[in-house]
């Protein structure tokens, strides 16, 4: 009898933002977020607990991210910021039913 | 050195020699590194004779002698007096030496005066940084007499520019290996190979790079690598040098040319996006019985892509929309002019276009391109229906949008969809009220909510509810005006960075034809 075995590993990274995501600061992030993409990760955490405002703009960021991650067969889960009104924004626009969300980082990446 | 001073003057070293035989010796020869230059003698020298010698010694070096035979060269004085004239000799070809350093001075200031002269005369016609680059990189390989030339230039505005003369003589990698070197060290390199300890990257046996320093930073290396014909001497060095500080001060000029131009063509673009933005906003409400309506719109200085608009159709509800293009510039405004269209032509070609169809319309339409060019829009969209006087919406991704009834308190209408372009498909519903006398709606664009005060801080929703509140009994231009004044109020006169777009709907008592 002979048995074989195959281990797939995916690579899941969380990516914990700070403060305000807006415009003014969108394009790097940006840039930093493209080349995880390029380097080959397709599983991301957004971590926004300690995010205390965005913009659309910092919205349109996490859209693209999400946008190419599906692309390749990956996903964006969020963990949503603890500021009551960065918080909000999320709700009276709707992108809580856009990415999958969670309360911590361990439990976002369980949602894989 | 000592050959060359007996080739040009023969005739002097013949005087010295035949005083020596005159004196008795028999005979009297010179000779430069153990090779005899010349010798004079009288008559056939006789065997065994003594001879003496005295060196020619150039700052510690030997490079030739004096020799003397005769019967009576071992006399002190006769010593001393070769002596001397050997002391003599060394001398004036120390003199030589230093003309001859002075003349070869004199020849390279000439080059480089010339280099300059080709240099002003390559680039004067050139305002491009690529094009500079290359003019300056084939002078100085010309100048120099080198198997190439070459420079890297990795300025913040530019990409990594990479220019050889010949073209792509050497590869890529030992260019990047130099530049390294050169930006690391802050200092140019001169090498001939010779040390073992510094090897040369692959092509190159001998090199000179200097470092250019472009608006306070060293981001760029010209280069000469083997010359032809010689080691590279110091001269060689201060020629690159010079070009160097020609090349560092032409792309400066370039790169101002270049933001400056870059500048005009932004400003061309914002003036386009803001007239286009401009003529596609009704610049009259519509009149519509049962309903009192204001809306306008002040563009940001860098125009972003809200938009509002009216459709009043004959038979079909009045429709009213308000969105935002999530970017900015002409992307944004032309995005927001093809949303504007989709929902025009939706509403006279769908049978019954309730605000959620035409949402789902512009998704259908618009979701590809949206992802093309990474952008979505937000959209709330109201239809009114006078008889039933009832208000449909549908609210994609959409804030703030404020409902205050009659004599109620204002509440947000949340949306229940996230902005169009975000998902393939619209998630989007209607969703119906009343809508009577007194009851007012206000859609604005986060414009409002986000204006910052001079401290940072942001007018927020609350503010705008509790206004919307205060002036609900008031005409729908009066609460427009007042939440415009907040805005310009709170921010203390500062211009906000995004547009500002507004909308307020107010019931009123119908026409008289319309009252059953």
């Amino acid at each position: 009898m002979s048995m074989q075995m195959k281990e797939y590993v995916t690579r899941t990274v969380v990516v914990a933002l700070k403060d305000e995501v807006v415009a003014f600061n969108v394009p790097e992030l940006r840039e930093r977020f493209y080349e995880l993409l390029e380097e080959g990760v397709r599983q991301f955490v957004v971590d926004l607990s300690d995010v205390t405002f965005m913009d659309s703009a910092g919205m349109g960021l996490l859209v693209s991210v999400l946008k190419r991650a599906r692309q390749e067969g990956g996903d964006v889960k969020l963990v949503l910021p603890r500021a009551e009104g960065a918080r909000r924004i999320f709700a009276l626009t709707k992108f809580d039913r856009v990415f999958d969300v969670a309360e911590t980082a361990e439990t976002a990446v369980r949602l894989f | 050195m000592l050959r060359r001073l007996y080739q040009n003057h023969p005739e002097k070293f013949e005087t010295i020699a035949q005083a020596w035989l005159a004196s008795g010796a028999s005979s009297f020869s010179i000779s430069e590194y153990g090779q005899e230059l010349a010798s004079w003698s009288r008559g056939r020298p006789a065997l065994n004779e003594p001879k003496i010698k005295a060196p020619i010694r150039c700052l510690d070096l030997t490079v030739g002698e004096l020799s003397v035979t005769g019967s009576r060269v071992r006399d002190p004085h006769i010593r001393n007096q070769l002596a001397a004239e050997a002391e003599f000799l060394a001398h004036v070809l120390m003199v030589e030496g230093e003309l001859e350093a002075m003349t070869a001075e004199l020849v390279s200031m000439q080059d480089q005066l010339l280099a300059l002269y080709d240099i002003a005369i390559a680039t004067r016609a050139q305002v491009n940084v690529v094009e500079i680059v290359k003019a300056l990189t084939q002078a100085v390989a010309r100048l120099l007499r080198v198997e190439g030339a070459f420079m890297m230039l990795a300025h913040p505005q530019h990409k990594l520019f990479v220019d050889q003369f010949p073209e792509n003589r050497l590869p890529e990698a030992s260019l990047k290996q130099v530049y390294r070197q050169v930006v690391e060290m802050k200092h140019y390199i001169i090498s001939n190979g010779y040390d073992v300890h510094k090897p040369l990257p692959a092509g190159v046996q001998k090199i000179i790079a200097c470092p250019l320093r472009i608006q306070g930073e060293i981001c760029a290396v010209l280069g000469v690598y083997n010359k032809l014909d010689d080691d590279f001497i110091s001269p060689d060095l201060k020629l690159v040098q010079i070009v160097a500080q020609q090349a560092e001060a032409h792309i400066e000029n370039a790169l101002l040319v270049e933001e400056n131009l870059k500048q005009a063509r932004l400003q061309a673009e914002m003036k386009l996006a803001h007239q286009v933005q401009a003529q596609l906003l009704p610049s009259v409400p519509p009149s519509v019985s049962g309903l009192d309506i204001y809306a306008s719109s002040i563009p940001a200085l860098e125009v972003g892509g809200d938009f509002f608009d009216f459709v009043a159709q004959p038979e079909k509800p009045f429709l009213f929309v308000l969105g935002d293009v999530s970017g900015k510039g002409m992307a944004a405004a032309m995005l927001m002019a093809v949303t504007r269209t989709v929902i025009r032509s939706s509403a006279r070609l769908l049978p019954e276009p309730t605000p959620a169809r035409l949402l789902g319309r512009i998704c259908e339409d618009l979701y590809a391109d949206m992802t093309d060019v990474g952008m979505f829009t937000t959209a709330f969209i109201g239809s009114y229906d006078v008889v039933l006087r009832r208000l449909v919406y549908a609210n994609a991704g959409h804030a703030p949008v404020i409902y205050c009834p009659a004599g109620g308190e204002a509440v947000l209408l949340e949306a229940d969809a996230p902005a169009v372009g975000i998902l393939p498909m619209s998630l989007s519903a209607d969703h119906e009220m009343d809508f009577g006398v007194g009851d007012v709606l206000v859609v604005a664009t986060d414009g409002f909510n986000e204006a910052r005060n001079g401290q940072g801080e942001m007018l927020g929703y609350e503010r705008l509810m509790v206004l919307v509140e205060k002036m609900a009994d008031r005409s729908a231009e009066e609460i427009g005006a007042a939440l415009f004044e907040e805005v310009w109020r709170f921010g203390n006169g500062r211009f906000q960075d995004d547009d500002q777009t507004l909308m307020v709907i107010k019931g009123v008592a119908l026409d008289k034809e319309d009252v059953a």
